[in-house]
């Protein structure tokens, strides 16, 4: 019995050893979600492992008075970013390389030509997929490193993209990423826009929060009410000044 | 800024206009708020501010501030008129323009 086990297991380890030798092979014979899986989970221990460290050569430089080198806080993301580039080659124009294509643009903290190039296969590949609904999110993230391209492939999944679903993605996080640059106007334009294309009660609810939140603090809406203390401890608000105009400054010596 | 701040404060302080600080030191110790009062006289800052660390949550977070220093304009009625203008002599035109209004509103 365990032997039989054990033949069967050495059977298929020696299949796939095969098919690793097989140079021209076209077919892969990996799981794609199996290897995803396996990605995030080795990158998620190395960056655990990256911070214990860390906060180990931070204590004991700090005990020695001296400062911890900048190399220090490197996150350990080359390795990483350069597998899952492997992985979407070896997936390349399937949608199982899209989730290897979104962890370089989540994940990448130096690798500007890995994620440059992650983009450019997006836009070139999967702009017409659904799967690239799963990774629009990471898009912003990016805009630094990879420039101009990834911001028109969000303009154009979030302007053109044939499912709405995927649209209505790319909307919300192109609004929030137009909210964090004070664009409130551009923001509530795309909101506005996923209240139109989507009846998903949670991505209405998510429209509808981000909309609130943005017309709260907007140029023409009336300034929330603040209620505290000044540095001696004495209470105000900000509706005490009611009639005159209010310079609202936040500010510190530190 | 913090010499042109008390310029105006000092330059409107007959008309219908308060320049109000968030401040976001750490007063919430007791040296940071020694160290507060010593940086304020030294720098002479003449107006009031609340306290940042002191509201819960934090005056910053409900503002959704991302960057010091933020500005809101905020106009006779408490409506925000303008964000973040800067430059020395941008703030004066529009402020100027804003407590000549409030003013028409007194009248």
């Amino acid at each position: 019995m365990l032997r039989s086990v054990l033949a069967a297991a050495l059977l298929l380890s020696g299949s796939a050893f095969a098919a690793a030798d097989c140079g021209a092979c076209v077919v892969s014979q990996q799981d794609p979600q199996a290897a995803y899986t396996k990605l995030a989970k080795d990158f998620a221990d190395a960056m655990a492992k990256h911070q214990d460290e860390l906060k180990a050569k931070v204590a004991a430089a700090r005990k020695a008075g001296e400062r911890v080198p900048r190399a220090a806080y490197r996150a350990p993301t080359k390795e990483f970013v350069e597998t899952a580039q492997e992985l979407a080659q070896e997936f390349a124009g399937k949608d199982a390389a899209v989730p290897f294509l979104g962890f370089i643009l989540k994940n990448a903290s130096a690798e500007r030509n890995a994620v440059k190039w992650a983009v450019k296969t997006l836009a070139a590949e999967h702009v017409e997929s659904k799967a690239i609904g799963d990774v629009v999110d990471y898009l912003p993230r990016v805009a630094r490193m990879a420039g101009r391209p990834a911001m028109t492939l969000m303009n154009d999944i979030a302007d053109n993209h044939e499912d709405n679903d995927v649209r209505v993605k790319a909307l919300l996080a192109r609004s929030r990423q137009l909210a964090a640059k004070d664009d409130s106007e551009g923001a509530v334009a795309d909101l506005e826009k996923v209240q139109a294309l989507t009846k998903d009660a949670d991505l209405l609810d998510e429209a509808k929060e981000a909309l609130v939140e943005i017309k709260k603090l907007a140029i023409g809406s009336v300034a929330p009410e603040i209620d505290g203390v000044d540095v001696e401890g004495v209470g105000f608000k900000l509706s005490d000044y009611r009639g005159k105009v209010v310079l609202l400054d936040f500010w510190g010596f530190w | 800024m913090i010499p042109h701040e008390r310029s105006l404060v000092e330059k409107w302080k007959d008309r219908p206009f308060a320049l109000i600080g968030v401040n976001s030191d750490k007063t919430n110790t007791e040296k940071g708020m020694a160290l507060y009062k010593e940086k304020q006289k030294e720098m002479g800052v003449t107006w009031r501010s609340f306290r940042n660390e002191a509201n819960e949550p934090r005056i910053s977070d409900d503002w959704r501030v991302r960057g010091w220093p933020t500005l809101y304009y905020i106009d006779h009625e408490g409506v925000i008129k303008h964000k973040n203008i800067r430059g020395e002599s941008q703030m004066e035109e529009v402020l100027e323009e804003m407590i000549a209004a409030a003013e028409a509103a007194q009248k």
